[in-house]
């Protein structure tokens, strides 16, 4: 699992596939967050109107089947990016999707879990970088992700991310980002042009500040011990592919 | 961020009289260092707060409306004040 890497991709890719072909960023963007987006909620369990919902078993509903692990998988960014362009004949949309869905699929390969990359087949694709901790809570899940492998995964991000600067400058949102995507017109009509740039750099802010925040939180406040060895940190019950 | 525009309201306008005869105070900063300034403002904040409540900073739906307040809300209210 990556954290904050998933806010940062699109910037990346923006850059290195922005020129060439016509991406929707916002697809992008959504197809980053959207694996997780329809399940992380259930993973670490949440309260809907005084009810606490939680998945049964959180490994297997985020990555495996039965459950809702073909969402991190190949699979399932060609079928997404290919429903959108049927319905809305939007190659920028499709495409960026297909990516957004790709990269998050690929970079959750980095833990001990893995994904199933070519679901419908079964198998998990797994580095075993760093820990698969969200069975034990969203609190003891950021200490171990930002105490092993994952936070040098997502300094990399940042780095990456921080590179890609002069793609948020205000004309490059004018020249490359809006004209290429409907939902900037539509969303212009709504707000003006000031809000719509916030809108656009919102990822990479909020990616920044909570890698800032959670290493701060992890290692100043609380003292986690790092442990970038591989597979860990090994003080976290990781769970692993055979469990 | 970017350099496209600069802060050329007529005096008059930029510094409005307020009762008591006080005046805000003119600061002329480039809209560049102005716009950088309410990005760190934001970044450092969030963190600040992010760091002892840590829901702040799992939400994107409170990092996209914070970022938002700071740096289009917060000009848009000062504008509105001084007119």
């Amino acid at each position: 699992m990556s954290w904050v890497a998933h806010d940062l991709e699109p910037y990346v890719f923006q850059r290195k596939l922005g020129l060439g072909i016509a991406i929707s960023f916002v697809a992008l963007v959504l197809g980053s967050w959207g694996p997780d987006m329809a399940t992380k909620w259930l993973v670490y369990g949440t309260n809907v109107v005084g009810f606490h919902l939680k998945a049964s078993d959180p490994v297997r509903f985020h990555r495996g089947w039965p459950g809702a692990g073909f969402t991190h998988s190949l699979t399932f960014g060609v079928v997404v990016a290919g429903v959108v362009y049927l319905v809305s004949r939007s190659k920028p949309w499709a495409i960026g999707l297909l990516i957004g869905i790709w990269f998050h699929a690929l970079s959750d390969t980095g833990d001990t879990v893995g994904s199933m990359l070519f679901f419908p087949w079964t198998h998990h694709f797994s580095l075993g970088a760093w820990a698969y901790t969200p069975q034990s809570g969203r609190i003891t899940d950021a200490a171990a992700y930002y105490s092993g492998l994952g936070f040098v995964w997502d300094s990399i991000w940042v780095v990456a991310a921080l590179a890609c600067l002069p793609i948020l400058r205000r004309s490059y949102f004018r020249e490359r980002i809006a004209p290429r995507d409907g939902f900037w017109a539509w969303s212009g009509g709504l707000l003006p042009e000031d809000a719509l740039l916030v809108l656009y750099r919102g990822a990479i802010f909020f990616g920044v500040c909570r890698f800032t925040t959670w290493m701060l939180w992890a290692h100043v406040l609380h003292h986690y011990p790092f442990d970038p060895t591989w597979g860990g940190p090994h003080w976290a019950h990781a769970v692993h592919l055979h469990e | 961020m970017d350099d496209e525009y600069v802060s050329s309201l007529p005096a008059e306008r930029a510094s409005p009289r307020l009762p008591l005869g006080l005046s805000w105070p003119r600061l002329r900063a480039s809209a560049r260092v102005r716009e950088a300034a309410l990005y760190g403002g934001a970044a450092v904040s969030y963190v600040a707060i992010g760091v002892f409540v840590t829901e702040f900073a799992l939400s994107w739906v409170v990092g996209f409306s914070w970022l938002m307040l700071w740096v289009w809300g917060l000009p848009a209210l000062v504008r509105r004040l001084r007119r």
